[in-house]
């Protein structure tokens, strides 16, 4: 029954989850805790993998992102500067050249060459390393070594968010060549860090790579700590273990935390979103007026407050305000019950017996087995349904069972993949592409070698409009301006991607500048999907 | 003896088959396509082939019972789908944790429940006895999945004595042992009384007694020992369950053990490693009974296969 | 009920009993009803033992969980009995080849530790509580029916039995009117150890996530959600910690109760 035109979010859930947690004890980032002057890290969860061109959970990409520089980088405002490439130029719309810095070195010692650009690349886009992002790289055609420092791409087409694609890390090909399977687990690239040493499971050190070609990292060295219990972690840094936690300490125990006057927290805007997609096909939430009710029946405020102590906010977009292609203007869905009941009484699905525990209709919203998720899930399970006798304010749209997918999505990913029994959206009129890249276990990716996806690619709606914008790829301005048409013409809650992506940075520590301005990093994923909502693929 | 310890261990072969093929059943009964479970409603034909292939759930279900019992006696247990290892390479990586929680579980519970087993006997009917035999109640009524938590509330929070969770030190293995063994500790002080009182009853402790000697000797060096046997037993028999609590204190704890292996996998839909954690704490329940019933006869020759 | 801990459970059993039948009538609130501002809140007047997560009242959700517990128990157990007791009947008193099939399967089932079995069985079904039920059921039976058995094959050979049947009664009345009666006891007494550990069991899967579905008010669960916030907010776990511990016991004390009650009565020469 779903044949293939799959997600679209419907309507969504529009908490926009914002804020980027770090909490660091700050003396100690002198005095660390661990050997040496390194800073210890606590991450919740194990890197598979380091090379940057397999690893799609999210502590693999970012130490990864750390030890492997791309050629280009995303700065602390989500825009594209130079990384190893010190010049860019444009020979046509579907052709680029890049001079490579001179006199970078990789961490061994070898100098960057073109050859490690094209090796790069070749080896994603041939699938011989089975990587998850060969299907975002779809679009090259080739890519050739002019000369030991240059180096040329040419897109079979216009493709609009390629840059955003050339910030994978460049590996050095005489170590992955010669390391093969195992360059994950010990890389040599050019980055900011260099490799040290990776205990699976366990930890992840890397030292200050003094061959830098940019501004040198200001510790010497980074290690990272898995520690997987949220109490353990919190209590690591309380004690001293752990000097960093970054975004991986639950916002409830935020308070907690700051009653220790050595820690301190720093906060800053994120691009992570949490929707909830509506089947359109499930005859009852067919009826906009119902999906309208849903959304009006949902009191995010009481959950930001409560689940995320204010860290997030409602979000009524795709993308996050801070984003050039923002739509200003849009409508927000307030928590309205009246409203609500009304819709849902316009709509035909009366309440049955009043005030009593029957319920209009039921659904289930599927959610990955990834803790917050369910906490999220449940939430909105307890929102809509339910006597609400001590608490009062008594709403009934329905019971929405919370369900566990089959699936463990990985919870840096920004699709929640809520999808209830017949929850297949669009079928005709899909919205925007969303790539999904690195939802599935990786051993299948592995074979593959291409994005398996909880869902395959969602298409773009006004695929007319969308080969438009394509083409004139590179004109913000004018994407800009598509994106808000695009957004606006659908004022009804399907269409309204509720999303802000969270920026997972990494690159956060590459310098430990400000905590506050680094954390913006773009995490890739959500940089392309306000890409791809114009490069949508079909 | 060894006689008996080769009839024994032939025994323990067709019980293992039977387990193995339990737990074969159990994969192929689920209601539901595991390529289903596996990749989601939403997957693609193209890979949804390929897992069906890779999984070999494309055959026929007698050529799949033989691949997986030639796969087991190969050493070939399958590939985590999760990041493509050998199954039995993460369990080699987890099993000895496993094996340390519960060894030191089992000297845990042996060391309180006998000496309050063999107490609690010779003051039969009074106070202390009754007093030792609803706590004992208790303890069988507490869950392990709670006591967890408050001992490390007290312990590991409020008095900051022991690490919280995880295994980093010989002070972690303080409280998941102790959890594991308290429940067991109970049962055992039961049973070794009962034993105890069974034995304190025949004729040769009146006799002797009789003899003069004393009281002591009378115990520790007659009765005891032969109350120990059925005990014995029982603590080999029980080493399954431990081995099977060990899921929820591991979970607990975060103890890097089996247990833990098997959530993780379990929450990862990742099935192959599902099916290789469930077969090695099966064979091991089958081997360790083996094993005890080896030690018992051993112990006493009486008893006859 | 001679003993004071087989009075004590009859007591905890029968106060179980009614907050499971009275629960909504008890829980002072909606077991269900989220307030995000009582998230985490301690115990306090109007919600006695505070609040967990999403601002429920953890009290009701107690009482609504002895519905769950309960239930479960029940039907497990009631299953389990009826199915071991019939097989048991039957492989006990045919003796021969029905036996021998009996003791094989019987000891392929023993073969497995119990709650792996659950475990594994669960971790490839969807958290529901019928597959809780089916899945403590599939086990459960062997204890009985082993029990039945033994029974039935010393019972067999008594003199009431070879009476009944030289008057010519068929096989099942012979079974069901003549030799079940007299195991009736043993069967009573493990089946309130076994409501015991039925419940014990499920909680336990609850507390993995393997049983009953999310939000439902298991004690298992909530235990489970307590954990996660060990630092933050205790009473979480310590509540229903003691719950199941209390009803546990309960039986425990009823089953230890029934028993000294029963045996001393069969010794009495009753048959």
């Amino acid at each position: 029954m779903n044949g293939g035109v799959q997600i679209v979010p419907g309507f969504f859930l529009r908490s926009a989850y914002l804020a980027l947690l770090v909490l660091c004890l700050f003396s100690s980032c002198s005095k660390s805790a661990a050997s040496g002057s390194a800073l210890v890290v606590a991450i919740p969860a194990a890197p598979l993998t380091l090379d940057p061109r397999l690893a799609s959970d999210a502590e693999g990409d970012k130490i990864g992102s750390l030890i492997c520089e791309g050629l280009v980088r995303f700065d602390e405002n989500l825009d594209i500067v130079p990384g190893l490439a010190e010049k860019i130029d444009r020979l046509s719309d579907t052709s680029y050249r890049f001079r490579l810095r001179p006199g970078v070195l990789f961490h061994d010692g070898t100098p960057l060459t073109a050859d490690d650009v094209v090796y790069t690349f070749r080896s994603i886009v041939s699938g011989k390393i089975a990587s998850p992002y060969k299907g975002s790289y779809e679009w090259i055609d080739r890519v050739e070594a002019e000369s030991p420092l240059v180096v040329r791409i040419d897109m079979k087409e216009p493709y609009g968010p390629f840059m955003s694609r050339l910030t994978r890390g460049i590996v050095s090909k005489k170590a992955a060549m010669e390391r093969g399977k195992l360059f994950g687990r010990a890389p040599v690239c050019a980055g900011p860090y260099r490799f040290v040493r990776f205990a699976p499971d366990s930890s992840v050190e890397l030292e200050a790579n003094s061959n830098y070609y940019g501004k040198k990292p200001k510790t010497e060295g980074l290690t990272f700590r898995v520690v997987k219990d949220n109490n353990v972690r919190v209590l690591k840094l309380i004690k001293g273990d752990v000097d960093l936690v970054q975004n991986a300490v639950p916002p409830m125990l935020i308070d907690k935390l700051l009653e220790n006057p050595e820690l301190k927290k720093s906060a800053g805007a994120g691009i992570v979103m949490a929707y909830m997609g509506m089947n359109l096909t499930d005859p009852v939430l067919s009826d906009p007026r119902v999906r309208r009710a849903i959304a009006y029946a949902i009191d995010r405020d009481a959950i930001i407050a409560h689940r995320w102590k204010g860290l997030a906010s409602k979000a009524n977009s795709v993308l996050s305000p801070r984003n050039w292609a923002y739509a200003r203007g849009l409508g927000q869905y307030d928590h309205d019950p009246e409203r609500a009941k009304r819709l849902l009484d316009e709509a035909g699905y009366r309440d049955p017996d009043g005030d009593g525990p029957g319920a209009r209709f039921r659904l289930t919203l599927k959610t990955s087995t990834a803790r917050d998720r369910i906490d999220i899930a449940r939430m909105l399970a307890g929102q809509k349904g339910g006597r609400h006798r001590c608490a009062g304010g008594a709403l009934r749209v329905g019971n929405v069972l919370p369900r566990r997918a089959p699936r463990q999505l990985p919870d840096i990913h920004p699709l929640l993949g809520r999808r209830d029994r017949a929850r297949h959206l669009l079928r005709d009129r899909p919205l925007f592409a969303v790539s999904t890249e690195g939802a599935q276990p990786r051993a299948l990716q592995k074979r593959r070698g291409r994005p398996a996806g909880h869902g395959g690619p969602l298409y773009g709606r006004r695929k007319e409009k969308a080969g438009d914008i394509r083409k004139g790829a590179e004109d913000t301005v004018r994407r800009a301006a598509v994106h808000t048409a695009l957004v606006r013409g659908q004022r009804d809650p399907v269409q309204k991607g509720a999303i802000e992506c969270e920026a997972q940075a990494g690159r956060l520590l590459q310098g430990l500048r400000g905590y506050g301005k680094a954390l913006r990093n773009g995490w890739g994923l959500c940089s392309d999907s306000a890409a791809v909502l114009f490069g949508a693929k079909t | 003896m060894l006689n008996y310890v080769l009839k024994r261990a032939l025994m323990a072969l067709p019980v293992m088959l039977a387990a193995a093929t339990l737990v074969f059943l159990l994969i192929h009964s689920i209601p539901g396509d595991p390529v289903d479970l596996i990749l989601g409603e939403q997957a693609m034909q193209v890979d949804r082939e390929e897992l069906s292939q890779e999984l070999g759930l494309d055959r026929p279900l007698f050529s799949q019972y033989g691949a997986f019992l030639a796969g087991l006696s190969s050493g070939d247990w399958g590939r985590s789908l999760f990041d493509n290892r050998p199954v039995l390479s993460h369990i080699r990586e987890h099993a000895g944790a496993t094996i340390v929680l519960a060894v030191c579980a089992m000297f845990v519970a042996v060391a309180i429940a006998i000496p309050a087993g063999v107490f609690a006997a010779v003051r039969k009917g009074g106070f202390l006895d009754q007093a030792a035999m609803v706590a004992s109640l208790v303890g069988i009524s507490v869950p392990n999945f709670w006591l967890g938590p408050v001992l490390i509330l007290v312990f590991a929070v409020e008095l900051g004595w022991l690490p919280i969770s995880g295994r980093e030190s010989w002070a972690s293995l303080i409280l998941p042992a102790f959890t594991l063994g308290f429940g067991l500790s109970a049962m055992l002080s039961r049973l070794t009384r009962a034993s105890m009182i069974d034995e304190l009853g025949r004729g040769y402790v009146t006799t002797a007694r009789a003899k003069g000697l004393s009281e002591r000797a009378v115990i520790l060096k007659h009765a005891f020992r032969n109350a120990l046997n059925p005990v014995i037993t029982i603590v080999g028999l029980e080493v399954g369950s431990l081995l099977a609590g060990a899921i929820i204190t591991e979970r607990i704890f975060n103890w890097p053990g089996i247990g833990s292996l098997l959530m993780d996998s379990i929450n990862r839909r990742d099935y192959p490693l599902v099916q290789g954690c469930i077969l090695v704490i099966a064979f091991a329940y089958v081997v360790v009974n083996a094993v005890t019933d080896c030690v018992y006869r051993f112990v006493d020759p009486r008893v006859k296969i | 009920m001679k003993t004071v801990t087989g009075k004590i459970g009859v007591a905890i059993v029968a106060a179980l009993v009614l907050a499971a039948i009275f629960a909504p009538s008890i829980a002072p609130c909606d077991p269900a009803a989220q307030d995000f501002s009582l998230s985490f809140a301690g115990p306090s007047m109007s919600h006695p033992f505070g609040n967990d997560a999403d601002g429920r009242d953890i009290l009701s959700r107690i009482i609504y969980g002895t519905r769950i517990s309960l239930g479960i128990g029940i039907s497990v157990v009631g299953i389990s009995l009826v199915a071991g007791c019939l097989v048991g009947l039957v492989a006990g008193y045919s003796g021969g080849w029905i036996d021998r099939i009996f003791v094989f399967v019987a000891d392929v089932f023993l073969s497995f530790p119990g709650f792996l079995f659950a475990v594994a069985v669960a971790a490839f079904l969807r958290p529901s509580i019928s597959n809780v039920v089916i899945i403590l059921c599939i086990k459960g039976w062997v204890t009985y029916a082993r029990l039945v058995r033994g029974q039935a094959m010393v019972l067999k050979e008594r003199e009431f039995v070879s009476a009944a049947r030289a008057m010519g009664a068929r096989t099942s009345r012979v079974l069901l009117r003549h030799l079940f009666p007299n195991m009736l006891g043993p069967v009573i007494v493990n089946a309130s150890f076994g409501l015991a550990g039925v419940i014990m069991v499920e909680s336990a899967l609850s507390f993995l996530g393997l049983g009953v579905p999310v939000d439902v008010p298991s004690w298992g669960a909530m235990i489970e959600q307590g954990t996660q916030y060990l630092l933050l907010a205790p009473h979480l776990s310590i509540f229903p910690g003691l719950a199941i511990m209390l009803v546990v016991l309960g039986f425990n004390f009823l089953g230890d109760g029934l028993r000294d009650e029963l045996t001393s009565t069969a010794h009495r020469g009753g048959a």
